[in-house]
């Protein structure tokens, strides 16, 4: 069996038109050496909602007429929350980010994508917590600067 | 070069929005060059879980880190925040390919396998455990005074 055409140097993972359904847009998952079992029904059927309005879902055109799925794992998003929020709620987006990868990598796109949600959560469960307490820091600082000030 | 991100949906200058980030970076660091915030304790509202807790979490010590590493002080840099010196470099070239990505590069997309993945995972939380035992050389990992 032949691997996806017009991937430049090597066909890197990722959803191609299936070779065995030519003109059905029916997709299928190519692993990097060989086609998996994996299928995705042509774009545009809805049956994935979102997956179309992903940010890398625009890149390396497989058979020119249709788009390899990139899931946005969050992964940066939450390491970068966990360093600036300091808290672990940012480490628990960063494993969840990292079961999405998992995922991906073995073509489970729905599962990638629900972990990304997930982490997606997490991670903004962590920034709103950090700026919740800054915002309470601050006013915790007006609050007595006000009260030194007028004792 | 067609900027197609959805169904029929055209971003205009997709390039944006890594730009605004590297803005927002480069002013935090500027920010902390010049104030360094963490000689004010008394106005820099700290860590909330070093608050909390009294324990580092994974991110204390970068605000000094950054601040030593903006004043030519790389030792000590690299003793208030190892895990940041780690995840800087993979941070940077995340985001120059996001950005070629986002000028239509669809060559420079890098997205971290699950290995790099689950290896900053554990990165993470072996750096949050171990920073906090006070003992012989892991005294090293704690962000320190």
């Amino acid at each position: 069996m032949s691997g996806p055409t017009g991937a430049g140097g090597g066909p890197a993972p990722g959803w191609y038109p299936d070779p065995e359904a030519p003109g059905s847009g029916r997709q299928r998952w190519w692993d990097g050496t060989t086609w998996t079992s994996n299928y995705h029904p042509p774009a545009g059927q809805g049956s994935t909602p979102g997956y179309a309005a992903q940010p890398y879902a625009a890149q390396g055109y497989g058979g020119g007429y249709a788009q390899p799925v990139k899931v946005d794992p969050w992964l940066w998003q939450s390491i970068v929350a966990t360093l600036l929020c300091c808290l672990p709620a940012g480490v628990v987006g960063i494993i969840f980010a990292s079961k999405s990868q998992s995922a991906a990598a073995v073509g489970d796109i729905v599962g990638a994508q629900q972990a990304a949600k997930t982490a997606k959560t997490w991670t903004l469960v962590a920034v709103f917590a950090a700026l919740l307490a800054i915002v309470g820091y601050i006013v915790f600082i007006v609050a007595v600067g006000a009260t030194a000030f007028w004792a | 070069m067609r900027d197609v991100v959805g169904a029929g949906v055209v971003r205009r200058a997709p390039w944006l929005a890594p730009a605004g980030v590297a803005a927002v970076a480069l002013g935090g660091c500027i920010a902390v060059a010049v104030l360094d915030p963490a000689a004010r304790a008394e106005v820099s509202p700290g860590c909330p879980f070093r608050a909390l807790t009294g324990l580092d979490c994974p991110g204390c010590g970068g605000t000094r880190a950054l601040y030593a590493l903006t004043q030519g002080q790389f030792a000590t840099s690299v003793s208030h925040n190892l895990l940041l010196w780690l995840v800087t470099p993979l941070l940077l070239v995340a985001w120059g390919s996001w950005l070629l990505t986002t000028l239509g590069r669809r060559d420079a997309v890098w997205q971290p396998g699950p290995h790099v993945a689950w290896t900053l995972a554990w990165a993470t939380i072996g750096f949050w455990v171990l920073r906090n035992v006070p003992v012989g050389p892991l005294a090293w990992l704690a962000s320190g005074t």
